[in-house]
This record gives C-alpha cells, structure tokens and sequence, in this order.
C-alpha cells in the first residue's frame, strides 16, 4: 500500500517536470528563412492602426518581388504593448526582420541600445534622396542619432485646425482660414452656446496635446531656458478651457475621459485642433456610417505677429532592420519600398500624410481626403514636435505633471513652470 | 537525532516529492528573479540584449537623491498607514457582525468578498466614474447633504491619494473578513460561556475571549495587509497614472515606470531591492513584537 502511494507520488512529480521542461522548450524552430518555393520570407512587425494602409504596400511589394515574401504581424496600438513585443522580439522572442517606430522617442531608444542596423551606407550606395522627407527628418537624425541613419520615415504628423462645415453654416460664418490663436479663441466663443443637452462647443482641445503648440511656433521649447511662451501658452489654455469657456474643460475631459474624436464626430464642437490623422480616422468612421458629418480644415492658427504658416509635427513614423535578421537585403529593399514613393502614394492614398514629398504622394494625398484645405500640409513649416534628445519622454512627463496641475486649477502657470524647472533638471542630470 | 533522521530518509521521500513541484516553481518563477533583479541593480542594465556594466552601488547612491523616488516613497507610507487599519478595522467589524447575524448571513458574505473577486480594472473604471466631481453620484450625494464645496477626489492632489486608498479597502476588506470569520468561528463556545457565568457582558467577551483568541488571525492579517500595501499599482495605474502631478504615484508604479517606460532597468532593480528590504524589515519588527501580543 505505502509503496504504491510512493511510486503514484514520484510519477506524479515526474510529469509535472516533464510538463515544466515541457513548457520551456520548443520556440526555437527558428532559422528557416526560405520558404517552400524558395523564396525569402520576411516578417514584419507594426500596431493595428496601421494595417489598412500596411497591408496594401504589403501586398504590392509581394506582387513586384518574386523572391521575396514579406509576412506582415500587427500588435495592439497600446505604445507600451507593442514596445514590449518588439523589445521580447529583439531580445530572441519570435523572428523579426524588420519592424516600425513610433515616434522619435522610440527611434532614439531602439538605435541607442543598438537594436537598428545602421542604413547610412545602404542609402549611399542606393542613391536615395533623404530631403524628401523635409528638414525635420534631418534636425531628428543629426541630434538623436549623430547623423547616422538608422530608419527610414514613411509617415508625418502635422497639427492643422478641423472643423465642423454645418455648423459655420447654421450660424452662417465664413469657413474659417488662417487666424491667429487670438481670433481662433474669439472665434471659438462666438459659436459656444447652449447648455445641458444641447450644448455647442466652439472648440475642442484635446487634453492629451501635452506640446505648447503656439510656444513651438514661437520657437521656443521644454528644454529652453527661458520659458515664458510656455507659460503665455498654459494661460492661454485657461482661457479657452475656463475663462471664456468656449471649449470642455480640461477637468470635464479628464474626469469624464471623453473620447476626442468621438466628441468632434457627434456635431456639437464647431472647430477642433488636433493631428493630420484626424483625416484617416474621420474618414474611416464616415466610411463605415458612424456619422455623416461633413468637415474640411485649415491652417493651424498662428501666434501674434507671425504671417508665414508655421505647425507642429515632423516625421513620427519609421521603419527600420532587426540586427538579427539574417536576411537584412531583402529587408532593406522591403524599407526602400515602404519609404520610398511607390509605398508612400499607397499610404497617402488612405489619406495618410506621408513623410516622402513629391507631387506624385501629394497628388495622392489630396485626391484621398478631398479637403480644400489639406494642401496646407505641404505649404507650412514644420517645427519638431518632441526634441530628439534622449530623456525626452520623463522630461515631458514632468512637464505634463505640472500642466495638469495648473490645468485643474491647483496652482498659477508661473508656479507650474518654476516647478517643472526644478524638475527638469534632475531628469536631465540623470 | 541525524543518524536517526538519516536511517528514517525513506519515510521522509513522499512528503519531499509532494513539495518538490511547489518548490521547483518558486525556485523557478520567484528565488531566481530575485536573485537576478538583486545583482542586476548593482548594473546600469537598460533593457535588450546589451551587455550592462557593474556599476557599484551606484544605483542606491542616486536613489536617495532622488526627489521623484522620496516623493513616491512618502505616498506610499501615507498610503500604507491608513490602508492598513482601515482594511483591518472594516474587516474585523464585518466579520463580527457576521458572526452574530443570522439571516441574510451567506448573502452579505458573499455582497462583501464580491469586490475581491472583480477585476480591479473594472472596479477602477466604475469608481473613477463615481468621483467625478462634476457628474458624479458621490459629490450630487454630498452636495445634497449640504456640503458646498465637495472634494474633487481623482481631480485634485489633495484627495486623489485617499480616493484611491479608499477603493483599495473596499475592494479588499471582504478577504481579509472571510479570514477573520474562520478564525472567530473557531474559536471554541465554551470560552464564552465561562466568561458569560463569571458575568462578563457583550463588550467584555469580546475584549478577554475574541480578541485575544483571535490574536493570531489578526496577527497574520496585519503582515498580509501591510505587504499588499507596498504592492499597490493596478488601481494607480487605471485610475490616476500617478497624478495629478504626481500625488498618487506609488513604489511599484514608479518602478514600473523607471524599468518599461525609462528602460533603466538596473535602477528600477535598486527600487525593487529598497521595496523588498523595508517588507522584509518591516515583518521582521512584527514576528519581534507578535511574542509581546499574540496569545498563542
């Protein structure tokens, strides 16, 4: 009796470790980079938004190159998700050749802990034009990555004002064009009116817009010394959000953790400033009957005493190699492609603002959104939107700490710009 | 006694197997992470697969001059005070009164561990809807009561830190009552009824036999709670971020950032070491003192 306990006992702890061991193996069936025809297979990695537009260049890349087969595999939008992936696959996880960044942030991350080959001399010898992609790609890759290349940008960001065409018309206003942000706010508090229910909101500002826009336009930035268009900026804030009241409060849209575009597509906010893939996704929720509202854009409005267009944005979204992939041709030619016109008039064609500037993607472009307004993404100039300095991120963290803190009426912007002065250097001594 | 153990060693064969998977796992999955995470914060380990270098203690230096890792540190001894008799005093009356109540008894058990059992997302989503100070039902409650200027709870860096804590004790009690409970119900009926002929009251009996009986349980729940405390990260996390400012931001969530946002992992290692140390010194106080007042 006592020893067959004992024997179901050992067998008992025997499977358990034969499931462990079990458990640890397998995984590592990689290697076999040819598929069954002989073909090169690349696996290609991005985040969900993305695979619309990603798919079609996908497709068309596959269609041209017989030799080469790109898989694509999209993870959730969610940044620290997709960051996390992408790191377990740069550390060994699944195979990665070639994959994409979001924002220059995570460029600068991913190049600094050496987890990009290096492209310089692959755009050399390919005799590719890196100015189509405009001077911001230039100040990002001489600051944050000491002027070497280390991926290519297939996408750009750019603010712009949008707005609501029913409702300039039911209060029979001119389509607005280039203002200044003094008769923006003016503007704005004209068309706010009604309350409860029917409430009309002149504006909408997204809570989530940490970047002082107009101090950007000023040129002056969160890691300038001297701060005070920042803190002209924060007052401004105020003023839309409190003093006039012509757009949510920034505590109604935190406490109520509204959904920017949602509020803009339910025809109550006249005119909204926000990022150029407000098209794509209005677009889309148009396309797929989520609202029938009718919208076009305008410039993104100025600070006193500035007349040539001027917005916030440069380059956010890169493609760049796996030092592990052992494959690292074909996944340049991939890189080419997705970067280079032939992909950029695919991606611009689902009215995505692409990075590479020709008249063949902005034809593309303006065909797709069918905006008067959207040739302004071309006219303007564009200053960076986050400094390609590592450390930006906490630096921006501790700036959006104190923002919040004026912004819930906790303290006055001078406090918040002394604090975030004293916090900003310890980030940076770090 | 060994030689005797020794020649005993077959007895003891089943018993070591039936431990041994439990054991391997926590080998595995916890006594080696913590291993690596105590050497890796003497690193300047940031995350892939680069090679870190030794850096002393470094780490720990940096630490203390660390106004964002003190400022943390301090919300989360404010926290830790008043989470942990606030949990143990609910959970101690709940389950007193469940006790004694006869009806409805396996109903408010069950209304009271439910919190417990939700996903604390959820849970964080739901609450924060009912602190919005424009809209929501707790601040219409107050100002109905007469209370002009109600607290903006999650809006305001004066409240946020105790709407948090209490969501945290709410959600939590009802565990710690389901512990208490067994522990009241075991304790034995004749104790009371020795105190009842000697004339003690209500109050009394539960002064000299349910406390002091129950003693242990307390003891244990005292060590649970205060550990949990110093784990507090998924409520920060969905309903505040850390802020406004950086009023909620806690241990673990700074350690969190630090290691997945700011990839200074060997930092964050240093963090998670000061985190584990002042639990370890913190139980090690208690086991001292439970001899002074644990019955048995």
């Amino acid at each position: 009796m006592n020893r067959k306990k004992g024997l179901a006992t050992i067998s008992l702890s025997v499977a358990l470790i034969l499931a462990l061991v079990g458990c640890s193996s397998g995984n590592n069936s990689g290697g076999g980079n040819q598929a069954s025809g002989g073909k090169t297979v690349l696996e290609y990695y991005t985040w969900t938004d993305e695979e619309d537009y990603m798919k079609k260049v996908v497709d068309a890349f596959n269609a041209q190159n017989s030799d080469i087969e790109v898989h694509m595999n999209t993870i959730s939008n969610d940044a620290d998700e997709y960051n996390t992936k992408i790191m377990n696959n740069l550390s060994g996880g699944s195979k990665m050749d070639v994959y994409s960044i979001n924002g220059t942030s995570s460029l600068g991350l991913y190049s600094s802990k050496g987890q990009l080959v290096e492209l310089t001399d692959r755009i050399k010898e390919a005799n590719l034009d890196v100015s189509a992609y405009g001077p911001s790609f230039q100040d990002i890759t001489s600051v944050l990555t000491e002027g070497k290349y280390y991926a290519l940008p297939y996408r750009t960001s750019q603010y712009a004002l949008f707005y609501n065409k029913k409702l300039f018309d039911e209060a029979g206003v001119e389509y607005p064009t280039q203002m200044t942000w003094n008769e923006y706010a003016e503007l704005a508090k004209s068309l706010t009116k009604g309350e409860g229910a029917d409430k009309q909101w002149g504006g909408y500002y997204a809570d989530w817009i940490t970047a002082p826009l107009g101090a950007l336009q000023e040129g002056t930035t969160v890691l300038d010394d001297s701060l005070d268009p920042i803190a002209n900026w924060l007052d401004y804030l105020n003023r839309l959000y409190y003093e006039d009241g012509s757009h949510m409060s920034y505590k109604q849209m935190k406490a109520e953790s509204i959904d920017w575009i949602k509020q803009f597509e339910s025809g109550n906010v006249a005119m909204m400033i926000n990022g150029e893939w407000t098209i794509n996704m209005l677009k889309a929720d148009i396309a797929a009957g989520k609202t029938d509202m009718e919208f076009d854009m305008a410039p993104m409005p100025l600070p006193e005493g500035m007349n040539d267009p001027i917005t916030v944005g440069g380059v956010s979204t890169f493609i760049g190699i796996n030092p592990q992939s052992k494959n690292a041709d074909a996944a340049f030619q991939f890189v080419q492609f997705v970067a280079g016109e032939q992909g950029e008039s695919i991606i611009a064609e689902s009215s995505v603002l692409p990075a590479y500037s020709s008249d063949k993607t902005k034809e593309s472009f303006l065909n797709a959104t069918g905006l008067q307004g959207s040739g302004f993404f071309f006219e303007a100039n564009t200053v960076v939107e986050n400094q390609p300095v590592a450390n930006i991120d906490e630096v921006n963290r501790v700036f959006n700490e104190q923002r919040d803190l004026y912004l819930f009426q906790e303290q006055d912007s001078a406090t918040a710009i002394q604090n975030f002065i004293k916090n900003r250097q310890s980030v940076l001594n770090k | 006694m060994t030689s005797k153990r020794l020649a005993n060693y077959k007895s003891y064969i089943p018993g070591t197997l039936f431990i041994l998977p439990a054991f391997v796992l926590f080998a595995v999955f916890i006594f080696v992470p913590l291993i690596y995470g105590f050497v890796m914060s003497f690193t300047d380990y940031g995350g892939f697969n680069v090679t870190p270098n030794f850096i002393g203690i470094d780490n720990y230096v940096n630490l203390f001059q660390d106004d964002y890792f003190l400022v943390s540190l301090k919300n989360n001894l404010i926290y830790t005070v008043l989470f942990v008799p606030l949990t143990m005093i609910l959970a101690l009356f709940a389950a007193l009164a469940l006790n004694n109540v006869l009806h409805l008894r396996k109903y408010l058990r069950m209304a009271f561990y439910f919190p417990y059992i939700t996903s604390m997302v959820s849970i964080a989503i739901a609450w924060g809807l009912l602190f919005n100070p424009v809209s929501g039902p707790i601040n219409y409650i107050l100002k109905a009561i007469g209370i002009a200027n109600p607290p903006e709870w999650l809006m305001s860096s004066h409240w946020a830190l105790f709407a948090i804590i209490l969501v945290a004790v709410w959600k939590s009690f009802g565990y710690y009552m389901i512990i208490l409970l067994a522990g009241i119900q075991g304790i034995p009926e004749h104790l009371y009824e020795a105190a009842k002929l000697d004339g003690a009251n209500k109050f009394k009996q539960f002064l000299y036999v349910t406390l002091p009986s129950l003693s242990p349980t307390l003891f244990m729940v005292l060590i649970l709670t205060i550990i949990n405390s110093f784990q507090v990260f998924d409520l920060v996390s969905v309903m505040t971020d850390g802020g406004p400012g950086r009023s909620t931001n806690v241990l673990v969530f700074r350690i969190y950032q630090e290691a997945f946002i700011n990839y200074r992992m060997g930092y964050a290692a240093a963090m998670s070491t000061v985190l584990f140390l002042i639990i370890m010194v913190i139980s090690l106080i208690q086991f001292r003192l439970e001899k002074k007042w644990v019955t048995y």
